[in-house]
């Protein structure tokens, strides 16, 4: 349903550039939920908007191509981006208070959304619908939530007003950016159930973008590890977790599951300064810095090479 | 016994709100909160947010006045202790903090070497060469001479976080209190920085107050946990116990919350969920606070407030279902 082949940007600041996502690659199926999951300044969410074409005018995209349901983004005009944008692919935050108009009624955001796709609806219809979605995503007393401006909702009920706006158009495509990174551990999982239902009920492709690896155990069926605008490592959720590779994969699983043990003190030997390295390699492997078995060889840039015919790992060490 | 750092007996803090031009109201942020706190232990304070902890943690850095109720720091009352400008300071040096932000927290217009001798210019006390650059080695900045001439945007999210701790620790404090040390960072710095916390803590034999929502990193530090819900503190009991035998129904529900990071586990496939949503502060449930999310709740609940139990030694809980009068 969704492919994309060898996606760059670059952000061209005044005074240099940054390579913000290097040539990734990935596809989805409908229905499946894929994770891009590395640390802040990875590039991941970059991807996401790079496919929704919501980057700054300073953003370079380029591409060999992307092709979502059928339609070449890449050659999409703002006029067919903007129907696609909210109808077919829809998006949620992690921080929905901020994205929600702090003046204007709950329900009259929603109706809102609802109108932009479909001009001719009643009031009454509206209305209806509205209440509709918002017993959809679990809200328990809809009727009252539509009056409601959001700074009065929890963390939590924003993200469900936010989701029941996602959905509305019933959209093929839900790119949720670090959804639940902003909410606390029971209102965490609420939500990572709402996502799987509705996923379940919609048929609903999910891309799911997080820096926390365990959350991607209970919904993605894929994923792609990303460092420093490059995909890493991509495997099924089980062979990511059974089976890292590269060693930032390895660093990632082995730091949250130590952590999920509470035995953090077992990785001490393992990583517990930050040395700079003064060798400034600009070329070679991204992780080169990092990583602790570097030879000689890493200083070229690895490819992503298939292994064992399931996953795919950019690493010379194979 | 180990010396007691913090005793805090009927704690209260309740903020005025106006609800319209003469409706007033209170929000009750921390309600009839009680615990001490040992030497050298880590002491963890977890809940959701609104739950009141870093209420709690304000009151103890004398940042807020308590409503009611008192905060005793070695054995003096932590009020008279700030009203007089010499104690206050010495309490100062003594009662240290680190907070989550690690990129509002430190002066984007001060090199590493200011942040870290700012806290012995304020208490006037000399500063070698080599105390910087040890404090940085400490919290694994090496080599500690490259970093002192950094400022705070030339460095990643976790070597903050590590200037941060290096200055906290700059004066020897007895007690650091860490409000939500990692929630800004990536999981593998996570690791890192708790780890080093770990080191430091056996090192200097510190007493830690940690502020947290994610139960599952507490668990590789804390030595005690109180669970926070609504103002109250509903379970505190050693760390162990918490994690392998919690007794409070919210506390069974936050940890049961957890995601574990394996896609086989038959938890994961599951994912076991507390319904509801935490209480509105200014208008909380009668009875006890947790009684509308609780799934053994029973007639009792909705009517009077759980009082404290002893159910082990030192392990309290709040709830009707361990109340056996």
């Amino acid at each position: 349903m969704l492919k994309v082949e060898g996606l760059n940007v670059e952000y061209l600041l005044t005074s240099y550039k940054v390579d913000a996502v290097k040539n990734v690659s990935f596809y989805m199926k409908k229905g499946e939920c894929i994770a891009l999951v590395g640390e802040s300044g990875s590039g991941k969410s970059t991807v996401a908007m790079a496919i929704m074409k919501l980057l700054p005018p300073y953003a370079k995209i380029s591409a060999k191509e992307i092709m979502f349901d059928g339609k070449d983004i890449l050659k999409a005009d703002e006029k067919l981006m903007s129907e696609i944008r909210g109808k077919d692919v829809t998006v949620i935050f992690q921080d929905p208070i901020s994205y929600l108009n702090p003046i204007i009624s709950v329900g009259e955001q929603i109706f809102e959304a609802l109108m932009a796709h479909n001009s001719k609806i009643s009031d009454k219809d509206a209305q209806v619908q509205a209440i509709e979605l918002l017993k959809k995503v679990k809200i328990a007393d809809p009727e009252r939530v539509l009056k409601m401006y959001p700074f009065q909702l929890s963390g939590g009920m924003a993200q469900r007003v936010f989701i029941a706006m996602a959905i509305s158009a019933n959209p093929k495509l839900l790119i949720a950016d670090e959804p639940t990174t902003a909410l606390d551990l029971t209102i965490q999982s609420q939500i990572l159930k709402l996502l799987n239902n509705l996923r379940k009920e919609y048929n609903l492709s999910i891309i799911l973008i997080t820096h926390d690896l365990s959350l991607t155990s209970y919904l993605a069926d894929r994923i792609y590890v990303m460092y420093n605008g490059q995909i890493v490592e991509e495997d099924t959720a089980e062979g990511i977790f059974s089976n890292p590779i590269h060693p930032y994969t390895k660093m990632l699983i082995t730091s949250s599951q130590a952590i999920y043990q509470g035995e953090v003190k077992r990785l001490k030997d393992k990583m517990n300064s930050e040395k700079e390295v003064n060798s400034k390699v600009e070329q070679g492997c991204n992780f080169l810095r990092k990583c602790k078995d570097s030879n000689a060889e890493c200083e070229k840039e690895p490819p992503l090479i298939e292994y064992n015919g399931l996953k795919k790992v950019r690493c010379w060490k194979l | 016994m180990k010396q007691t750092i913090f005793s805090i007996q009927d704690l209260k803090k309740y903020y005025l709100v106006k609800l319209g031009l003469f409706k007033k109201a209170y929000i009750k942020a921390v309600d009839d909160v009680n615990f001490l706190i040992r030497e050298g232990e880590a002491y963890c304070i977890v809940g959701e947010s609104g739950s009141g902890k870093t209420t709690v943690t304000k009151m103890l850095l004398g940042l807020e006045l308590p409503t009611e109720g008192k905060i005793e720091f070695l054995g003096k009352d932590l009020s008279k202790l700030l009203s007089d400008a010499r104690s206050a300071k010495d309490f100062r040096k003594n009662v240290q903090a680190v907070f989550q932000d690690p990129f509002s927290s430190l002066n984007p217009r001060k090199t590493v070497k200011d942040i870290l001798e700012k806290p012995f210019k304020v208490h006037n006390e000399k500063i070698e060469m080599e105390t910087t650059e040890r404090l940085l080695e400490e919290v694994g900045l090496i080599p500690p001479k490259e970093f002192l001439k950094r400022y705070s945007h030339q460095l990643s999210g976790g070597q903050r976080q590590r200037v941060c701790i290096a200055r906290a620790l700059a004066l020897k404090p007895k007690v650091v209190i860490l409000d939500e040390p990692t929630a800004a960072l990536d999981v593998t710095i996570k690791a890192q920085i708790l780890n080093l916390l770990i080191d430091l803590k056996e090192k200097y034999n510190l007493t830690y107050i940690i502020i947290s929502h994610e139960l599952p990193l507490l668990k590789s530090i804390a030595d005690k946990i109180s669970v926070m819900y609504a103002g109250k503190i509903v379970e505190e009991g050693a760390a162990e116990r918490i994690f392998n035998n919690p007794k409070h129904p919210y506390t069974l529900g936050l940890l049961e919350s957890i995601p574990p990071p394996d896609p086989k586990s038959a938890k994961t496939k599951t994912l076991p969920t507390l319904e509801g949503e935490p209480p509105s502060p200014v208008n909380p449930p009668k009875g006890c606070r947790f009684h509308p999310r609780c799934p053994y709740k029973f007639d009792l609940c909705d009517k009077i407030e759980p009082e404290k139990v002893e159910i082990y030694s030192e392990h309290y809980v709040s709830c009707h279902l361990f109340n056996r009068k």
